[in-house]
């Protein structure tokens, strides 16, 4: 006789399983989760309803040898390799991920980082798009609960590549300066080197995006550097990032307000014709009075 | 791929593990029941209940409840 699951299993593609016994650890407990009171349950151990979503499975009693024998076919699905087992909150997490990567915008940008990146590198980068999603959706408690877990399980260089991200940097950056080194040769390699060399110095970095006058990056560059002397950082530079005509144009613009303060600016272009340039910052010596360096921010 | 979900709670998580042949110790971490070991993510970090959101067979894959993670077994899950 065919296995009344085996038959349900084989059609479908979803299922929820239902708990109403806590389960045990040494299955001996059988209690009943009934708003804190405790009684002898009579329904039938495994039961199959159905809702809108799709069939449910309802386990009502503890997980023991006769119930893995009821659930056998579910089993089976897993140990073959055809069934995933997933809790529903992080499964919706994915379907709204789904959903927000339907925009033309941001499908674009996976589309074009997909294979240039490391596959954990390109999950960041979503996850990092995603933030971006919901806080621009006023969704920030959704927000603050996945950076939470993030922060919990990745390191240093993952939660700045997840930041860099929420931050809009792939779009306006990385992206830009890619195409730009691809018409050069071992563009990959060039854009791997960079992106490592940002991700290790990105607290002392700045980008420049079109929609940024080069006041606003002088403003940056002087509270980037007031907060690190004040704070007596050891990382004795301060990096501009730029790369398309505009934003060199503006870094250029820039340099040349920022000279009387910080003499010691290097600025480096992209040889070959690229539009990338590069300006670093010894922000040690300058002229910033004593009445800056102490203001409030 | 079939897609089983469970409730989010810790019961359901603990049932959904014993049913495979997992338990919890007594700090809270995933441990296969025969060895007493604690079971490791892809990231080969030691998964917490708390962390856990699935599991799916290749070798054998803990799925927790960090993003980036989440994401890498998109593709296996059923939207």
């Amino acid at each position: 006789m065919i296995h009344p699951l085996t038959s349900l299993i084989s059609g479908i593609k979803s299922l929820h399983l239902k708990f109403s016994f806590e389960s045990s650890n040494d299955g001996t407990k059988k209690i009943v989760k009934n708003k804190g009171t405790t009684h002898t349950d009579n329904r039938q151990a495994v039961q199959i309803t159905n809702n809108y979503n799709g069939p449910i499975i309802q386990i009502n009693a503890p997980i023991n040898d006769d119930i893995r024998k009821e659930l056998k076919p579910i089993i089976d699905a897993y140990e073959n390799k055809q069934a995933v087992f997933i809790a529903d909150e992080p499964k919706k997490v994915l379907s709204d991920v789904t959903l927000h990567e339907q925009d033309s915008m941001v499908r674009g940008l996976l589309r074009f980082f997909r294979p240039k990146l490391s596959t954990r590198d390109y999950q960041l980068m979503r996850t990092g798009l995603y933030l971006k999603y919901l806080r621009d959706n006023d969704r920030t408690v959704e927000a603050n609960r996945l950076w939470k877990q993030i922060s919990e399980n990745n390191g240093p260089r993952e939660k700045t590549l997840i930041n860099l991200a929420s931050a809009g940097y792939f779009h306006t950056y990385f992206r830009p300066l890619y195409k730009q080194l691809l018409k050069t040769e071992n563009a990959q390699r060039k854009f791997n080197k960079e992106f490592e060399k940002i991700l290790d110095d990105v607290t002392f970095a700045i980008f420049v995006h079109v929609q940024m006058p080069a006041e606003d990056v002088v403003k940056k560059v002087k509270q980037k550097a007031i907060k690190n002397i004040r704070y007596g950082v050891k990382v004795e530079t301060i990096s501009l990032h730029a790369t398309g005509n505009t934003c060199v144009g503006t870094v250029q613009e820039a340099v040349r307000l920022l000279r009387p303060i910080f003499p010691s600016i290097k600025v480096k272009s992209e040889p070959g014709g690229l539009v990338i340039v590069t300006a670093t910052i010894d922000y040690r010596t300058n002229t910033l009075t004593d009445e800056e360096l102490h203001s409030k921010q | 791929m079939k897609t089983f979900t469970f409730d989010n709670s810790d019961a359901a998580k603990r049932a959904i593990l014993e049913l495979l042949g997992k338990s919890v110790d007594d700090e809270g971490y995933i441990i296969e029941i025969k060895t007493g070991e604690r079971v490791v993510s892809p990231t080969n970090q030691e998964v917490a209940l708390s962390n856990f959101a699935g599991i799916r067979k290749g070798s054998e894959i803990f799925i927790t409840n960090d993003l980036p993670a989440l994401l890498e077994q998109a593709e296996y899950i059923e939207d």
